[in-house]
């Protein structure tokens, strides 16, 4: 029969922990976060600059905003490629130690597919596409 | 023989067989149970519908139907299929397995899952009361102004479905709510997010999805109803409107949507896979990821259903490239799926198993068609057509209806304490499978020949009409299959052979349980230690049983270490009450009585005062 | 061996969690409702159409420090009952409703002294849908933490158990954060 321990058991460095799990977090959700703020700020500009008439100034800003987005995606993967290359601390335990590495496993892949969407949806339009001709 | 402490569990958590507890019941097991029938119910209207419709389409110029009873047939069909089948019925699934899977008693609210039933219940009835005044609703299921606005659909129709699906939609998000906080907050201890069972992350995933995508279908059903009822003007051109903001809005959920309908089952498919492979799934991260990730990118392809609108084509691209994107995590859940199956031993080829194999064939194709549609160009032949009619049967009957008949089969013993037939089961899979084929795959190339979608009827010119009769011939076929599952089930719930706890010999904690669970489902609180408790773990238990009262455990988020012991509420019928208060709130509102909708609203409120009230400190 | 039985505090209890869910839904049907507001505005040529005034903005402004500061009191009310002090919650309570019966009879004034309506036109439609959808919501949210008082006064609450309290008030910030997004967008944004 397992011992569940009583609550309240002192956490060690709670502190450092908590900005670990952040940092965890932002691996995984960051890539997402920064391609969905792209995708629906680009979408926004483009239709309202079609609309003007004008595209060229607001190209720049579509640029502008699908850079930002990768440097989020990027740093994002950074981060979680760190955590998960660093060599667990001795006195985790295995649970912790383990759902830490597979949170830091998700923040890389979830990274690198993000980077490519961002890229393939952010980049590759302008290069391809003329830019407010419909259909 | 019972000990005592299952004895004094049992007191607690023990509900009296008979109509008042039928009525006050909170426990996740009859709830769930309830839902499933319920959605089976609505299946078997669906699958009438389907039939109606091919029987009419089976020959060109056929006369069985009128063209306004075909428009209310394929418009009730898709509904019905979507709202009142597919989602409850993985909803009430999901009510009865996660709390189990997860090693709690319950949900985390329990009244307010009783109530989420009733409103589901008092919905489907709501939208099927059209076709008892002569007014089913007959927009399509995605119902697109000004056709559906108010010159063009004058009658009560429309206004049945966008109240129906609002007043549905209390159930969805509340559902989904409950759902997220059991998955927080009531893991047994040691399941932390990284030994989740992949059932329960893909219900986790759904469930936010569900909170996500509700609110644009709701915010877009008001303004319908505005539009159609007081005179507003958010679709009309003439004063400002724009019927791409329904479409924009509808999309907004509705791609969401199919995604809700998928991830269940790939939740599913997850479960059975490893179990007849006899092998833990290949890749759980990567299979969890995926689910996350399918989940968040369904947010960002909505405009794919609108590339033949006009819309400037940069825009397009943006979303061209994720609906291309959104394919590469699920193609890494079926490469999982199938590297389980062959790193496995020799697997067991039970009727589960099949229909989840059968499921990777036809979704594959259905995916493969899919990734076509990305493609602008492609899309703009072919929408509007039988190709995608084709498709989204493939990845839906396919992708979901596979997957659900699966887990159907497979949690069958669980769930009733009886087998079934195996012989039964495998024919209906293959009367299924083949009939499955044999109806919807004519359909890819009678799109392509120009056979346009939502037709009563088409002309012999086209020289579609031996795939037509082809695929209403398959359609009988995969009525057949299905009417053998159910005889299959009806049979084995009469005289089928008694199901031990665990029959497959299966990894995850349902099956620590008798078949049927107990009402307090575990006598002590599990612990868990690795992703497949019954393979990995000889002892289960701990020696927390929680006898003081009606108590569950909460557990911190991601680690799940025990936190305290979480008071439950006792049964009521306040739920069932509160449900019949909004009822009579959408029943005055569509017969448009402001004086019956105000006092409806005040009962209904009354009601939640008394709910609160009765808890006292309990959330429930 | 047993397991602590204390009401779980703020952020740990089901109850909170569930309230939380429960308003990233409502966040999410006024954030879909605002861009829908901004996705019709940019597809006019002027905005407001011609003949119709732009709202209101000292009315606008007056109406937006008396609900934003009813979260003031609120947050006052919370840490009353964390205290254990039930006064200073009723007290703080009934003067947040206030505020907001404030805020609603100045919406109310503005609906009656508007020269349009929201059949004359899609600016129409959307200007009156989106603020009686948050005025509907206030109305909610003076009905939920009046049942508080109600229910404070049948001695349900005390320090150890408030849950329902934290939870009501998270539903009253909601609803005043929801109006500064609104305020921007509806009476704001026009002027650029």
């Amino acid at each position: 029969m397992a011992e569940l321990s009583a609550p309240g058991k002192e956490r060690q460095e709670p502190h450092r922990d908590r900005g670990a799990l952040a940092l965890a977090w932002f691996g995984i959700l960051g890539p997402p976060t920064a391609w969905a703020a792209q995708l629906l700020l680009s979408e926004a500009f483009a239709e309202v600059g079609c609309e003007a008439g004008g595209f060229s100034s607001m190209s720049l800003v579509l640029v502008l905003i699908t850079l930002v987005a990768l440097a989020i995606a990027v740093a994002a993967g950074i981060v979680a490629l760190a955590r998960y290359r660093e060599a667990p601390s001795h006195d985790g335990d295995a649970a912790r130690v383990e759902r830490m590495r597979f949170m830091t496993l998700l923040g890389c892949l979830s990274s690198g597919l993000f980077i490519v969407l961002i890229v393939l949806g952010g980049i590759v339009p302008h290069l391809v596409m003329p830019s407010c001709t419909s259909p | 023989m019972a000990t005592a402490t299952e004895a004094r569990l049992e007191e607690i958590w023990g509900e009296e067989p008979g109509p008042a507890s039928w009525f006050t019941t909170g426990d996740h097991k009859r709830i769930g149970k309830r839902y499933i029938v319920t959605a089976l119910i609505f299946f078997f209207l669906g699958g009438v519908e389907a039939a109606l419709m091919r029987w009419q389409l089976a020959q060109p110029g056929a006369t069985h139907l009128t063209p306004e009873q075909y428009d209310e047939l394929f418009s009730m069909h898709g509904t019905t299929m979507i709202f009142l089948f597919i989602t409850p019925l993985f909803t009430g699934l999901a009510n009865y397995l996660v709390p189990l899977m997860v090693g709690t008693r319950d949900m985390a609210f329990p009244r307010l899952n009783a109530f989420s039933y009733w409103i589901f219940l008092g919905a489907g009835i709501f939208l099927y009361a059209g076709f008892a005044v002569g007014a089913a609703p007959n927009g399509g299921w995605f119902a697109y102004p000004p056709m559906t606005g108010p010159i063009f659909s004058p009658g009560i129709n429309m206004d049945i479905w966008s109240l129906g699906l609002i007043f549905l939609s209390i159930s969805t998000t509340v559902g989904a709510i409950n759902l997220i906080v059991t998955i927080l907050k009531l893991r047994a201890p040691g399941m932390t997010l990284a030994r989740m069972p992949l059932y329960v992350w893909a219900m986790f995933v759904t469930a936010w999805m569900m909170v996500l995508a509700m609110p644009p279908l709701t915010y877009a059903n008001v303004l319908l109803q505005l539009d159609r009822n007081l005179g507003t003007h958010f679709f009309d051109r003439a004063y400002g409107g724009d019927p791409l903001l329904w479409q924009h809005l509808f999309w907004l959920f509705g791609h969401p949507d199919v995604y809700i309908i998928f991830l269940p089952a790939v939740g599913i498919v997850s479960t059975v896979i490893p179990t007849f492979a006899r092998r833990p799934i290949v890749g759980y991260p990567y299979v969890a990821l995926a689910t996350v990730l399918t989940g968040i990118i369904a947010f960002g392809v909505w405009v794919h259903h609108m590339f033949a609108t006009g819309l400037p084509t940069l825009g397009l691209t943006f979303f061209a490239a994720a609906s291309m994107i959104i394919t590469i995590p699920s193609g890494v859940q079926v490469f999982a799926w199938l590297a389980t199956i062959i790193r496995g031993r020799r697997p067991v080829f039970s009727t589960p198993f099949l229909f989840a194999v059968g499921f990777i064939v036809v979704f594959v194709i259905g995916g493969v068609t899919g990734v076509m549609f990305a493609s602008v160009p492609f899309d703009q032949g072919v929408t509007d057509s039988y190709f995608i009619v084709a498709h989204f049967h493939y990845v839906l009957f396919g992708g979901a209806v596979f997957p659900l008949f699966a887990g159907l089969h497979y949690w069958f013993p669980k769930i009733t304490g009886r087998t079934y037939s195996e012989t039964l089961g495998k024919w209906s899979f293959w009367l299924i499978f083949v009939g499955f084929n044999v109806t919807f795959f004519p359909m890819h190339v009678m799109g392509l020949m120009g056979m346009p979608r939502r037709v009563y009827t088409y002309s012999p010119d086209l020289g579609v009409d031996g795939l037509n009769l082809l695929s209403s011939i398959g359609a009988a076929v995969v009525f057949g299959g299905i009417v053998l599952v159910a005889i299959n089930a009806i049979k084995s719930l009469v005289s089928g052979e008694r199901a031990g706890a665990d029959p497959w010999g299966a990894a995850t904690l349902e099956w620590a349980t008798t078949s049927p669970p107990p009402h307090y489902g575990f006598g002590s609180i599990p612990v868990v230690t690795g992703r497949d408790p019954l393979w990995e773990q000889p002892e289960l238990g701990s020696d927390l049983t929680l006898t003081d009262g009606r108590e569950i455990l909460g557990t911190t988020v991601t680690d799940a270490e025990p936190e305290e012991a979480l008071p439950m509420p006792e049964a009521s019928v306040l739920p069932l009450l509160t449900a019949l208060g909004f009822a009579a709130v959408f029943v005055s509102l569509l017969l448009g009585s402001v004086p019956a909708a105000l006092l409806s609203t005040l009962v209904t409120l009354a009601f939640i005062g008394a709910w609160t009230w009765d808890l006292g400190g309990v959330p429930g | 061996m047993s397991v602590a039985r204390v009401e779980p505090r703020g952020a740990r209890a089901p109850g909170w969690w569930g309230m939380a869910l429960f308003i990233v839904a409502e966040l999410t049907l006024f954030g879909t409702a605002l861009a829908s507001y901004l996705f019709l505005r940019f597809e006019a040529p002027t905005w407001p159409p011609p003949g119709v005034e732009q709202p209101d903005i000292v009315l606008g402004a007056i109406a937006t420090v008396l609900l934003v500061g009813s979260s003031i009191p609120m947050l006052l009310a919370e840490r009353g009952i964390e205290r254990g002090s039930l006064m200073r919650m009723r007290i703080c309570i009934a003067i947040s409703i206030v505020m907001a019966l404030g805020f609603l009879a100045i919406q109310g004034y503005e609906y009656s002294a508007a020269s349009f309506s929201w059949r004359t036109d899609a600016y129409g439609s959307l200007f009156f849908t989106i603020l009686s959808l948050h005025a509907l919501h206030v109305i909610g949210a003076v009905l939920i933490v009046a049942w508080l008082e109600v229910r404070s006064l049948a001695g349900h609450f005390n320090r150890e158990h408030h849950a329902a309290v934290q939870a009501g008030a998270l539903y009253w910030h909601f609803v005043d954060i929801v109006w500064l997004a609104i305020f921007l967008v509806l009476y704001i944004s026009p002027r650029f």
